[in-house]
Order: structure tokens, then C-alpha cells, then sequence
């Protein structure tokens, strides 16, 4: 059935001359609902990040041993109110989820953006340009996905010392295979269609071959697993922190919190409940980002979520 | 017959878009009698599979609804459903079961990954409720009925073992095998070769015969309606323009849509007696302005020798080269300066890859390859680059050889970066100037190529190639996905430019009216190997290779009275080009009919397929 649209929608476009402009992508954004809440929690999120001093309601380091352990939507001793609760030490978890962002987000965003930048130029002249080149770029990518990772990355911390640069760049080193695996059979597929081979026809050399006609044409699946792996990398500064490699407490990160929460799981549901539920929106939320930015800059796409009328996308 | 089988009246069919709902189908009607077969005729966005394929509430898939009108089936026992509210439960005992369909493309209809047997299987314990060895028993039955030798081996087979016509069969047989008394074949041999396509049209007939199914058959070829129709329904811009039994409408067309369609129709003969080749007949008549003679100059050009390709298979242990594929086999031909050499044949005959090689697009094994004076094959890579500014080519599907994600402007001064040509605000004047040559509006600059037809899209890429100023084009297929009308205009448009600028062209094809109005000289190809080679009256005139002959002869013309009857031409396949490791072809040799007129002698083409086989 693949064929069952091209002809009945090449008639219902209506071909334009004119770009959207700013305003069209954002009353396609506010009809689709999903989206347009996902962009308003990113947007928050990068608020509170900016400007936790700011916004949060108490500092994140404050201990209040009178106020240990109290349930969300409760009032302390002093009559201080604890919109998410506090934990084992007294602290608000808001303030701290609010701080622990600014370190989980730049580490997941540096480190997946590393990973992806040297993952994707890898995989992609890998699949290019084959032969030994491509043997020998992907002989070492399975190696390197072989090696037992966290073994690796403790071990590096060990010997340059903890940090949040030293933490990316282990993340940077221990995660771009992922995206050289993947960019590489991407590339392969793009080799043969038509319109490469018809770019090297025109005499466009190899490098403009890879970074200019088949990129942006892989760029889809690309993001999708690069929002996966944003959250990854949150999850895995959590264990490297719990471990004492990452950051180091009393600074809060929301992986910090989770394993610092699961002793008093059983006691404290929330301590773990919430950092977790902020990984998994953040995830969540960039990947129906990304996705949408996906279609509608799809030339082939984006007239869907332009389009007015019903049957369109609802 | 008292009661139509399927009665359409009034259809709209919407669809949306950036300024509100369109309407891809407006007031159509038609009605389909049992037994009959209806052909719907027009040029691609005409709304002529959209209309089909509300039949089956399929156009939901692609975002449109039916806005008006009513559609009905006749049930069997007098009984009418009504396909506009039948819900999706109701639906899926009518498709298949009552309405059988026969896709484009056989290859994508089959699923690669399970068996003949298994894909016929499943809709007879779907539909009939047949155990599995009820359904293996009426599988082969089944088979037998399209005509497909050996069933019962077959049935173990995957879709990748068979041959595009033999999977058409298969595709067919699964349409077939609820019996349904509806038909709906959606350009069912437009992939397919001239040769296999009239047994596939053949072979349909026969079953409506044989069956009593009433086919619908979409289709954009006015040949294959004469072939196929009882009745016609013309379409054009999502309207019926005409609708008649075959003969009236063929012979006597009332409606100035498809007086025009039947005029673009080339057909075979039409250049007898002449030596050069003329523009077509369009729609447009103004579209054209060829003053001079196409005249070919005397300098050879491309001088191609011995070109040999093949490609290993591998397979066993540690991937070892168990066998190869003889693509093109020991090819010779020269092209003159502002000649038009023509290299016929069927999908696999290795037509393309003679013409990629010669850009170095893929890497000949041996032979030689002279262009302007150079040797092409002693380049490096960086110096074939920059020979490539005189060579060009436009590849077949102008959808698949323009990058989605580039703008027009982008694509066709994409050479002109290339090879460092022009730059700045040069490049957007020139690539103006293509668009004006090519007749696009300049405005479509900023335009994707998904905003474009496919006879836009093609202009396109006859801009892009012709913006480096190339001596020589290889048109690679490059009107065969195109409707025909737009096809005339395309070819007219290269053969003005090959009059202005002396372009030579390499014309790859298949379809033998064209070629026969475009071409200096032809080389007709098979299993690799030239087996004729004449200039293009000689050819047509008198074809002296069984496989040119059979070729012509496929051809399906506008003639009533020469329906094709011959279901059962080719039922074993095609000889293999797949000959293990050490195997050395014979050598070829020409006998010469005339002067510029050779023929192969050794055993190629169907009389010597013994010879071939493995």
C-alpha cells in the first residue's frame, strides 16, 4: 500500500512559494497539543535551571533535621511548606531537583552531544567509504563496546580525578559507538539511492557527499537515539556519583538523589518517585521534541502538521 | 445483466492542505458491470487511483475522506452494500474476499520474508476457513490458473527467487484466490518489461473469462487500455472527462482531454523512412522550437571497447567469490559529437550499468573507455571528478535522484560548486537562467522537490545536468516514470538542447516508439552482451536479431484488432547471467548485415538460451 497517497496527494497540495514563517510553526506547534506541553516543560526546565537561585524556595544545601523525611504537600515545624517534601537530612526535594537539573541536563546534553558529534562522523565515513577504513573503524568500535563500561569509566576517574569534565569526557569516549554503529549502516543504506550516486556524478567530492547529501537525509533516526541517550547518560552519572566518581554531595544531582532515596524507599517513596519522574518527563519530553522538529522540517513531511482541515494529523 | 455490480455516483473525495480541505475527486461516476473490465485512464495526480481505491476504503491510509456521493456494491443475492458506511469489520470480509487487488509494484506487494506458499495460504484460513492442507491443495491449484510451471515447487519458494513477472502471477494468484468477483489491478505491469507485460495483460483477460470477475484496471497507458478494455473512463484533474465503451472512445474520442492523451501516444512506425530523429507531438503545440536538422557531426566522442562488468557473489566460509554476475559481457559502441545512441533492453540487461561505468560510477573490470581524447579509465579518482564536468547523466526516477532535503537552487548549482565553476551571486543567476531554459518558473527555485511533479522534478535534473555545459548525456530511463504528455515535452526539451548545444546523448530505454523518435543510432542489449547494432531505420526496418525481434513485437500499440493473445509465451524464465567463478563467455562476433548493421552470432537471446542456461 505504499504507493496508495502519492498520487491523490500530490494533487491535494496546493505548492507554495512562500515559507512558513515563525508564526506558521508556531500555530502548528499549538494545534498539536502533546508537543506544545513538552516544549512548555523543556522551556520551564531550562528556567529553573537559569535561575534556580532565583526560583526555588529554599536553599538546596539547607539541612533542617526537625523537618526529616516529611511526605510532598506538607508543612514543617517552622511553618516552612515542602511542595515535594524533604528528605533523610531535611532538605526541600523541589530546591533540590531544581539544582540537581542544572547538573544532570548539562551532563546529558554535553556528553550525548560529544558522543553523537564523534559517533555520527565516524559511522558515517565508516559507511561511506568502506574498505579497510571501515574495517578498522568498526574492529574497534566493537571492541570498545565490549569493554565492560562502567569498569572503564571508574577506572579513568580513578586516574584523572572526578569532575564534570572528566565525567563528559569519559561519557564522550563510552558512548559514541552506539551512534557509529547505527550512522554507519544508515550511510550504507543512503550509498546506493539515487540521489548520491547522482551527487557524485556531479563531481561532489566524498566529504560533501557524507556531511551534505546523506546527513541530513539520516538525521531522523539519529536524534531519536540521541534523546535515548541523554537520558542514559543521567542514569549513568547517577551510578558513577553513587559510586563517588561524578558529583559530589552535598552538590544534588538527580541521579544522586535516586540512590541517595533508595534506602528509604520503603519509608520515603518520594525521595526516589520524583527525580525519577523528572528523568523520564526530560527524556520524554525532548524526544517528542525532537520528533516534531524531525517532521516539519521534513520537506516531504511538513505539510501535514500545515495542513488545515480534518483527516490531517489530530 | 440487470444490475451493476459496482455503481459510483457523484464521488468527492478531500484531502487536506495548507489553505483547507481540496478535493482530489470531484463528481465522479461510473459503474461496473459483472464480468467486465473497466479501465480508468489519466496522467498521475488525475485522481484516477484515488477513485479506485475508495472502493476499498483505502484512501483513508493516505489522509483523505470521502465528502459526497454514494458507492455501492452489489451483494450477491440482490442485496446492495453500501461501501461509504460499511465499517472496518465489514471491510475486511469485502477486501480480498469480494474485492481482490492487484498492486503497482511486485516486488514490495510480496513479503521478502516467508514463502509463496505461506503468503497464498493465509488468506484462504483466513477468509475460507480451510485447514493448511486444504489451502496447499488450492495454492496450487491457484498457481496453475496464472500459469506459473512446477507449483508445487514454487510454493516453497521466497519472491526473491522468481522473477518481476512471475511475482506479478503470484501477486495476481493471491487476489484470485477468494474468488472475488471485483478486480481492482492498480497499474498492474507499469514496472514490468514490455515482454512480460502483454502476457501479465493477456493473462488477466483469460481469468476474466475464466472467472467471470469484473476487473477495474488504473492504468496511465492508453496501449494498454486498447489492449484491455471493455469500457474507458477518462480522467483528468480529478473529474471524469470521458466514459465509453472501448471502440468509441478509442476511435471516435469526444472530449478534447483525450483526443489530446491519444495524439502524445508515439507509436511504432511513426518514423519510417526518415534518417533523423523530430521533436514528438504534444499537447502544447508551441512547446517546441527545433530549427535545424539534428544532424550528428563526424568526431567520435565516447569511444567505449570491450567494456566487461561483473559483480561477485559471495558466499560459504569467509565470504569467498562462489560465482559472478556477467553485467555487461565484451561491449563496444562510439558515440559521434551531437549523436543520439540509443542502448535498448529489458531490466537486467545491463543497459545502466554500461551507463554507469562509463562515468566510473561503478568500476568496469576490464576494457577500454575513451572520452574527448582521454582515457578514463587511467584517471584518478580526483582527475575522474573533474572529468565528469563533461558528462552528465539523469537517472530514471526523478523522485529518488533529487535530495529531499536540498532546495531546487541548492541542487542545481550544486555542479557548478563542484567544479568550481561560478560563484556568488553568479550561481543564482545562472541557475535562474537553467530554470528559464528548462521552462520552470524562477519561483520554484526556493521550492523542495517533494512540491514538484514528476515532470517537474525531471526538468530539474536535465537543469542540473545541463548547468556544468556537459558534451555528453547519459539519460538513464530518464521519461520512463514520466505520464505521457510530459514525456513528450521532456524528450523535446533534450532534443531542442542537443540542436543548440550539440549535446551527444546516451538514451537508455525500453520503450521502442520512443527510442525509435529520439535515436541516431540504436544497440539493443541482452544478458549483457549487444546483440544488434544499426542505425535506427535499419532497426525498425529490418531487425535481424531474434531478441530485437521479439522486442518490437511486444510492443503494445493503440490497435484494437491485435489484442494479445499469447498468455503463454514465456513461462521459464530468463536465462541466468550467473556463471561460476572460471567461466569464460564466448567470444562475440558480429556478422554485418549492411553497412553500420551488425548482428551477434554466437547463442545469445531466447533462440540460443540453451546455450545460456545453467
Amino acid at each position: 500500500m505504499a504507493d496508495v497517497s502519492n498520487p491523490a496527494i500530490e494533487d491535494a497540495i496546493d505548492p507554495r512559494d512562500e515559507r512558513e514563517n515563525l508564526h506558521d510553526y508556531l500555530y502548528a506547534l499549538w494545534r498539536d497539543k502533546i508537543t506544545a506541553s513538552a516544549v512548555l516543560f523543556l522551556l520551564a526546565l531550562l528556567a529553573f535551571t537559569v535561575g534556580a537561585e532565583f526560583l526555588a524556595p529554599h536553599k538546596p544545601t539547607g539541612l533542617n533535621l526537625a523537618d526529616r523525611m516529611l511526605p510532598p504537600f506538607s508543612t514543617g515545624k517552622k511553618g516552612l511548606f515542602y511542595l515535594l517534601g524533604t528528605d533523610e537530612l531535611g532538605r526541600d526535594l523541589f530546591t533540590r531537583l531544581i539544582y540537581g537539573a542544572r547538573v544532570s541536563v548539562s551532563v546529558g546534553l554535553l556528553g550525548a552531544t560529544l558522543s553523537c558529534v564523534f559517533g555520527v562522523i565516524a559511522g558515517l565515513t565508516a559507511g561511506y567509504y568502506g574498505g579497510l577504513y571501515e574495517d578498522l573503524v568498526m574492529r574497534f568500535v566493537d571492541g570498545m563496546l565490549s569493554l565492560p563500561s562502567l569498569l572503564v569509566a571508574l577506572f579513568v576517574l580513578f586516574i584523572l580525578g572526578g569532575g564534570f569534565a572528566n565525567l563528559i569526557l569519559v561519557f564522550a569516549v563510552l558512548h559514541w559507538m552506539v551512534f557509529a554503529r547505527m550512522s554507519r549502516g544508515l550511510a550504507l543504506a543512503a550509498r546506493s539511492k539515487t540521489y548520491v550516486v547522482a551527487a557524485k556524478a556531479m563531481g561532489a567530492s566524498g566529504r560533501r557527499i557524507v556531511f551534505r547529501h546523506i546527513l541530513p537525509n539520516v538525521v531522523a533516526p539519529i536524534l531519536v537515539l540521541y534523546t535515548l541517550e541523554i537520558a542514559i547518560l543521567i542514569l549513568s552519572e547517577a551510578s558513577l556519583s553513587f559510586l563517588g566518581f561524578g558529583v559530589q554531595p552535598p552538590d544534588p544531582s538527580w541521579g544522586l538523589m535516586i540512590a541517595d532515596g533508595r534506602e528509604h524507599i520503603r519509608s520515603a517513596w518520594w525521595l526516589v518517585a520524583f527525580p525519577g519522574l523528572a528523568i523520564f518527563l526530560t527524556a520524554l519530553c525532548l524526544n517528542l521534541v525532537a520528533s516534531w522538529v524531525r517532521a516539519v522540517t521534513d520537506p516531504a513531511q511538513r505539510w501535514r502538521w500545515f495542513a488545515i482541515g480534518s483527516g490531517g494529523r489530530e | 445483466m440487470n444490475k451493476p455490480l459496482v455503481n459510483v455516483e457523484g464521488l468527492r473525495v478531500e484531502f487536506p492542505s495548507k489553505r483547507g480541505a481540496i478535493a482530489g475527486v470531484q463528481d465522479v461516476s461510473f459503474t461496473i458491470e459483472p464480468g467486465e473490465i473497466v479501465c480508468i485512464v489519466g496522467e498521475s495526480g488525475s485522481g484516477k487511483s484515488v477513485s479506485a481505491y475508495t472502493l476499498m476504503q483505502l484512501t483513508k491510509f493516505s489522509g483523505g475522506w470521502v465528502a459526497d456521493g454514494r458507492l455501492t456494491l452489489e451483494g450477491g443475492s440482490g442485496n446492495e452494500i453500501d461501501l461509504r458506511t460499511a465499517d472496518e469489520a465489514r471491510m475486511r470480509t469485502i477486501r480480498g474476499n469480494e474485492i481482490g487487488m492487484i498492486f503497482q509494484e511486485p516486488m514490495t506487494a510480496l513479503n521478502p520474508s516467508y514463502t509463496i506458499g505461506w503468503q497464498l495460504a493465509e488468506s484462504l484460513q483466513q477468509h475460507r476457513d480451510m485447514s493448511r492442507e486444504e489451502a496447499a491443495g488450492r495454492s496450487v491449484e491457484l498457481l496453475k490458473q496464472v500459469r506459473i510451471p512446477e507449483p508445487e515447487r514454487r510454493l516453497k519458494q521466497y519472491p526473491h527467487e522468481l522473477s518481476g513477472g512471475m511475482r506479478q502471477r503470484i501477486v495476481i494468484a493471491m487476489a484470485l484466490a477468494c474468488e472475488p468477483r471485483l478486480l481492482i489491478a492498480d497499474e498492474p505491469t507499469t514496472a514490468l518489461d514490455v515482454t512480460v507485460q502483454s502476457e501479465i495483460l493477456a493473462l488477466i483477460r483469460k481469468l476474466r473469462d475464466e472467472t467471470g470477475a469484473a476487473v477495474l484496471l488504473i492504468t496511465h497507458d492508453m496501449a494498454v487500455v486498447a489492449q484491455m478494455a471493455d469500457r474507458v473512463v477518462v480522467m483528468q484533474n480529478g473529474r471524469v472527462a470521458e466514459d465509453g465503451p472501448v471502440e468509441q472512445v478509442l476511435t471516435d474520442p469526444q472530449h478534447p482531454y483525450t483526443q489530446a492523451l491519444l495524439a502524445v501516444v508515439p507509436k511504432l512506425g511513426d518514423m519510417a523512412g526518415k534518417t533523423l530523429p523530430e521533436p514528438m507531438e504534444t499537447v502544447a503545440t508551441t512547446d517546441c522550437q527545433i530549427d535545424k536538422p539534428l544532424q550528428p557531426g563526424s568526431h567520435v566522442l565516447l569511444d567505449v571497447r570491450h567494456l566487461t562488468k561483473r559483480f561477485p557473489i559471495r558466499g560459504g566460509w569467509l565470504g569467498r567469490t562462489v560465482a559472478n554476475a556477467h553485467a555487461v559481457e565484451d561491449v563496444t559502441f562510439r558515440i559521434l559529437e551531437k549523436e543520439t545512441l540509443s542502448l535498448v533492453g529489458e531490466s537486467g540487461s545491463g543497459k545502466s550499468v554500461t551507463g554507469l561505468c562509463i562515468l566510473r560510477l561503478e568500476r568496469p573490470d576490464c576494457g577500454e573507455i575513451t572520452f574527448g581524447g582521454q582515457d578514463l579509465l587511467a584517471l584518478s579518482d580526483e582527475d575522474m571528478r573533474l572529468a565528469r564536468r563533461d558528462m552528465q547523466m539523469i537517472f530514471q526516477d526523478p523522485y529518488g535522484s533529487l535530495n529531499p532535503h536540498m532546495s531546487l537552487l541548492e541542487q542545481v548549482i550544486e555542479p557548478l560548486k563542484n567544479f568550481g565553476l561560478e560563484a556568488g551571486s553568479a550561481l543564482e543567476d545562472r541557475a535562474a537562467e537553467l530554470f528559464d531554459r528548462v521552462r520552470l518558473p524562477r519561483a520554484f527555485l526556493r521550492r523542495y522537490p517533494s512540491e514538484l511533479s514528476g515532470g517537474q522534478r525531471q526538468r530539474v535534473a536535465i537543469a542540473r545536468a545541463l548547468a556544468p555545459k556537459p558534451k555528453l548525456i547519459i539519460a538513464d530511463e530518464a521519461v520512463s516514470a514520466l505520464d505521457v504528455s510530459v514525456q513528450a515535452e521532456v524528450l523535446n526539451l533534450m532534443m531542442e538542447l542537443q540542436a543548440e548545444m550539440g549535446i551527444s546523448y546516451l538514451f537508455i530505454g525500453h520503450d521502442m516508439a520512443v527510442v525509435e523518435r529520439v535515436s541516431h543510432r540504436v544497440a539493443v542489449m541482452y544478458l549483457g552482451r549487444i546483440v544488434e547494432t544499426a542505425t535506427r531505420e535499419q532497426i525498425f526496418a529490418s531487425p535481424q536479431h531474434d531478441y530485437t525481434k521479439s522486442l518490437l513485437a511486444a510492443v503494445p500499440t493503440l490497435d484494437l484488432a491485435h489484442r494479445a493473445e499469447k498468455w503463454e509465451l514465456a513461462t521459464k524464465p530468463p536465462p541466468s547471467p550467473i556463471h561460476p567463478v572460471g567461466y569464460v563467455p564466448e567470444p562475440v562476433h558480429f556478422d554485418k548485415v549492411t553497412e553500420d548493421h551488425f548482428v551477434l552470432r554466437s547463442g545469445v537471446g531466447p533462440a540460443g538460451e540453451r546455450k545460456y542456461g545453467p
